[in-house]
């Protein structure tokens, strides 16, 4: 018998370390990974997927749950920022269910504000989930598993839901939890969430926090404006973009980031608000005439961006945004065969090898490229690097600084706090739907960023998420 | 048959129905094959009805919710495609009623057992059956620990996280709704009169049901008051003399409109489908 | 590509045997109650052996012919599965279309090709109506165009009274048929496939969202593929009229069986493909044809139909649908 709560060996790192992950009993421990090795170990560790590559051995045991419910027997309990909660049911309602409760409201109750005083937690327990925000429901996940008396906890990539600040201080209450018995592993691929923890492993390199290099350049003149807008979950948004700078919008899942690309996109029409190109009104143009007039805009996911490669083929998905353009059509006829060239020029620019358009990698600069590739004056992209590893992160942001250097406007919109810090010459931060400030993220640290994307403002010291 | 003995029949058919797809629903799947799990209790029940009124009954829950179940076992894990599936058990449960119904050697059935003597009326059985569906189903969603897992299993993106039993619990909802169509199914076909043919199912109220179910939002007491609309313009077109299949296409048509009115609005079962 | 193709067809041609094992399973069930001796003979000789030969019985021409309505309305299906609509409505599009080619033929004595349009006319006009409660009201498209097919067929039912049924004059209309289907699917797959709004289609199937962002004006690319659907509908069931294959005003009986059946079974084994459809809808003709050769005595003339039904729940289970198919939860 070994004193190793969980043990994970032959982890199919990328040539880092010799894959190994060891956690004793009763230890706070982080693994630093790669977005997509988190998200492997979580699903294996969860018992959605076997691999068959990477070995788990709990207390000793082989571990290989055949169902969540059969991880959850044993003691295991993952939490992911997708989550699991249902929209209507409040924490409670979910608490109800545990084992042990007997859908006990009362019971459900205590025991809950009995464990939150004993760690320092808060969490609104009546409204349903789907009103809280991302961070509450990977907290309230996070009780459920407690509450569930899990002897294991393991929290996969906590950074896209919390801030760090956030995350500071559910570490301490984590902590604590260990010290009562419990062992946390925490999947992170950032340094600053793993440094929490008592120690760290790094199964990938670890990312350095050196911001990419970028032309000197003035900042020219204003591009596109977005003026009051409101309506769809924002509140009287505005910002300008111009020329040569890359302005980076910093907002929690939830904050109302999708609501803007959408706007800018022009799938959808604010409330109110006005939206200006190079000081031409573009409020009523649609989808098409925004791309004719050179706004482009990157989707977050690569389904919305058409990389599904279903029903549409790669040089059509290439196409995608064009394809009725006098280049690619004639007469309502589509001419595949300059869609077809134009899709091998661009896997042949970007050096993608027949069979790989599909990674997930690939699938990002294939779309990137698509929007940019033409005449266009600002672009707006959306959680570009959402997934993604560091080098493939590293290679998106220096596309991203060379259309900047290119002297184009791009309005980065992201959940993460250190890419709009890398990334971008000024930083907005977004919080339920409204402007909280505005900063250089030369002088701005990530942890100052966070505070205001849970909801400080500028010039006032109140805090909007206590209601 | 009396006017008001039609009606009641009439109602408590879609009540049923629109209960059933609503506690399908709320486990988060769309119960296309209510037409079909009707017909089977239907028939099942009628082919008993010469029996006391609670075998008859139960018989039919019975077999609705075999019926039920049958149809929902590919899906209870992965929604595949739940809409072809309906459709093909609905096909098959018109054209099995038939097969059936030549290996038998053809149905008779009497309508004399399903009547109670209450307050010096004679009212139909299902009538206290349906509305005590109604404050059941209502109970079992919204106020018991089953409605909570039932709901859990609709509206989480990943049910089977939060340790639950998602196949069995589904599979429980289905049960149940193929039960109370099963029921109702009876209660269409009792209501459908004189020329009805096998081949004609429950004569498209499975849908009407469902639709009633979708634009009630899920809502048990949302689903009375729309059934009892849909009830009341039977009832109207009956008054005047229209045709029998005007008759029953009048509500068929009123549910598609309720549900176009009500379509913007969506429940939150349903929002996860997309 | 290729392999992607290859593996639907493999997969299409396992729920086709495992549908036929099924209904194989159920014929045997109904022997079994009904006959007392010599029931595995019986099953094979007066059920399964014309099942399968059957359809050969007037010869691949009558066959082919036969075939062309079930394959129009598959082309319908499959034309709206490309854009991830369910169109469920198949059965009142073809009793629409199959009654509206009567009265043009009996009443207004028009020609063939006359009838036929004027078929897929009121196909296309009711095949619209869900198509614009769709885009204007987000009625959705799976309960809006099974609802107005029953609406369809009560209309007519109710009108059964009212109008005299005539069979057309006899006419040998199995080759127009034959390259009405040919040509229309060799259209459709054709515009699907190269023209700039199939590839709205297409987008549209992949997500709602998708189609949005590239541009495409989603309300009308829905409601074109739904009316298109309709038109089709109609089509196959004025061609079904003239071929002589319906024989009474329809009537609730076709709601959940016969025709709308058949054309969704075509479409869900050929995957939503248009030319699959059509060799889909041949096989499926063949499979009927030879149920309706069985000893009516033993099995029910409807155990074609359970068989078909079968074979869609199958395509159904293995997750072969438009758009949303397999996905999770």
């Amino acid at each position: 018998m070994t004193d190793y709560a969980l043990e994970i060996e032959h982890i199919p790192t990328v040539g880092n370390g010799e894959g190994l992950l060891k956690v004793r009993t009763g230890e706070f421990r982080a693994a630093l990974a790669e977005p997509s090795l988190c998200a492997l170990l979580s699903a294996e560790l969860v018992g959605f997927s076997c691999t068959g590559e990477a070995e788990y051995t709990l207390h000793g045991q082989p571990y290989f749950p055949r169902s969540p419910r059969a991880a959850l027997k044993k003691g295991v309990a993952v939490v992911t920022p997708e989550g699991a909660l249902a929209g209507d049911l409040s924490l409670t309602d979910h608490i109800r269910l545990l084992p042990g409760m007997l859908c006990g409201k009362k019971k459900a109750r205590e025991k809950a504000e009995a464990l939150c005083a004993a760690y320092g937690f808060s969490a609104d327990w009546t409204a349903p989930a789907g009103a809280l925000s991302a961070g509450d429901r990977y907290r309230g996940e996070i009780l459920l598993a407690l509450l569930r008396n899990s002897e294991i906890l393991v929290l996969c990539q906590p950074e896209a839901a919390l801030t760090l600040l956030e995350l500071e201080q559910l570490s301490a209450g984590l902590r604590k939890a260990c010290q009562q018995g419990k062992t946390v592993l925490l999947l992170t691929c950032r340094t600053g969430a793993a440094a929490l923890a008592d120690a760290y492993d790094a199964l990938s390199p670890e990312p350095d926090d050196t911001p990419p290099g970028r032309l000197d350049i003035a900042v020219g003149s204003v591009v596109l404006e977005a003026r009051n807008l409101t309506g769809n979950g924002l509140k009287d948004v505005s910002f300008e973009a111009r020329t040569g700078e890359i302005l980076a919008i910093a907002g929690l899942p939830g904050s109302g980031k999708q609501a803007l690309l959408d706007i800018l996109t022009g799938t959808l029409t604010p409330k109110e608000g006005r939206l200006r190109l190079n000081g031409r009104e573009i409020n009523d143009y649609s989808v098409r005439e925004r791309v004719r007039a050179g706004v482009a805009c990157m989707p977050g996911t690569d389904r919305d961006c058409g990389f599904p490669l279903e029903s549409v083929s790669v040089r059509e998905s290439m196409a995608l945004r064009r394809y009725r353009e006098p280049a690619y059509q004639e007469s309502g006829f589509l001419r595949k065969g300059e869609m077809g060239r134009y899709a091998g020029d661009v896997l042949t620019w970007l050096n993608i090898q027949p069979g790989e358009e599909t990674s997930a990698e690939n699938r990002r600069r294939c779309a990137l490229t698509r929007e940019t590739d033409g005449n266009f004056h600002a672009l707006a992209v959306l959680d570009p690097t959402k997934g993604l590893g560091e080098a493939a992160a590293r290679d998106i942001w220096n596309r991203l600084i060379t259309l900047r250097d290119e002297r184009r406007a791009v309005v980065l919109l992201t959940s993460d706090a250190r890419e709009a810090l890398l990334a971008g010459d000024r930083v907005l931060t977004l919080y339920r739907g409204e402007i909280t400030g505005a900063f250089d993220p030369a002088v701005t640290t990530e942890k100052e960023l966070g505070l205001y994307m849970t909801g400080r403002r500028q010039g006032g010291e109140e805090r909007f998420d206590e209601e | 048959m009396t006017f008001t003995a039609s009606l009641s029949l009439f109602f408590a058919a879609l009540l049923l129905g629109a209960l059933a797809a609503a506690i399908a629903g709320r486990g988060g799947r769309s119960l296309y094959a209510l037409e079909g799990v009707m017909l089977t209790g239907g028939l099942t029940g009628v082919l008993l009805s010469h029996e006391p009124a609670g075998v008859s009954l139960l018989a039919a829950g019975g077999a609705g919710a075999a019926a039920a179940l049958l149809w929902g076992l590919p899906l209870l894990r992965y929604r595949r495609n739940q809409v072809l599936a309906g459709i093909a058990f609905n096909g098959f449960a018109a054209s099995g009623a038939m097969i059936a119904a030549q290996i038998i050697g053809g149905v008779s059935y009497t309508r004399k057992g399903y009547w109670l003597e209450i307050a010096g009326e004679n009212v139909t059985v299902f009538l206290p059956v349906a509305m005590a569906a109604l404050l059941i189903v209502w109970l079992l969603v919204h106020h018991t620990c089953f409605g909570l897992r039932l709901r859990l299993c609709g509206q989480s993106p990943a049910p089977e996280r939060m340790g639950l039993r998602v196949r069995v619990v589904r599979g429980f909802g289905l049960l149940l709704a193929g039960f109370l169509g099963g029921i109702g199914g009876l209660s269409a076909l009792l209501s459908l009169g004189g020329g009805w043919r096998m081949a004609w199912g429950v004569g498209g109220l499975g849908y009407a049901a469902l639709a009633l179910a979708w634009a009630g939002k899920y809502g048990p007491f949302r689903a009375f008051g729309l059934a009892l609309l849909l009830t009341l313009l039977y009832g109207a077109a009956a008054w005047f003399g229209a045709p029998e299949s005007v008759q029953t296409a009048l509500p068929i048509l009123a549910a598609l409109i309720l549900l176009a009115i009500a379509g913007r609005k969506r429940p939150a079962e349903e929002r996860m489908e997309v | 590509m290729k392999n992607k193709g290859f593996r639907s067809f493999g997969r299409s041609l396992l729920c086709l045997c495992l549908g036929l094992l099924l209904g194989a399973a159920v014929m045997i069930a109904a022997a079994w109650l009904t006959l007392g001796e010599n029931r595995w003979e019986t099953v094979w000789r007066e059920g399964l052996l014309p099942l399968f030969t059957g359809g050969w019985r007037e010869g691949p021409l009558a066959l082919l012919g036969r075939a062309a309505p079930d394959a129009v309305l598959s082309l319908g299906i499959s034309l709206a599965w490309q854009g991830g609509i369910v169109q469920v409505g198949g059965a009142g599009l073809h009793a629409l279309g199959a009654a509206a080619a009567m009265l043009c033929a009996s009443l207004a004595g028009l020609p063939w090709y006359a009838c036929l349009a004027v078929s897929a006319l009121a196909g296309g006009l009711w095949g619209s109506v869900p198509g614009l409660l769709k885009v204007k009201l987000r009625l959705r498209e799976a309960l809006g165009t099974a609802l107005t097919a029953w609406l369809a067929i009560y209309v007519l039912q109710a009108a059964s009274t009212m109008i005299a049924w005539e069979q057309p004059a006899e006419t040998d209309l199995f080759i127009p048929a034959l390259a009405i289907a040919g040509v229309l699917a060799l259209l459709i797959w054709l515009g699907v496939k190269f023209t700039v709004p199939g590839l709205d289609l297409r987008v549209l199937g992949v997500s709602e969202k998708t189609a949005r962002y590239a541009g495409v004006d989603t309300g009308k690319t829905a409601f074109w593929a739904l009316c298109l659907s309709g038109l089709l509908g109609g089509a196959a069931g004025g061609l079904d009229y003239l071929l002589g294959g319906a024989n009474q005003l329809p009537d609730l009986s076709l709601a959940l069986t016969g025709p709308g059946l058949h054309g969704l079974a075509a479409a869900a084994l050929a995957g939503g493909h248009p030319l699959g459809a059509v060799a889909a809808a041949v096989a499926v003709k063949y499979l009927s044809l030879g149920a309706g050769t069985m000893n009516g005595a033993v099995f029910s003339p409807e155990m074609g139909e359970a068989i078909l039904a079968l074979i869609l729940y199958c395509c159904a289970a293995f997750a072969l649908g438009p758009g949303k198919g397999g996905r999770k939860a």
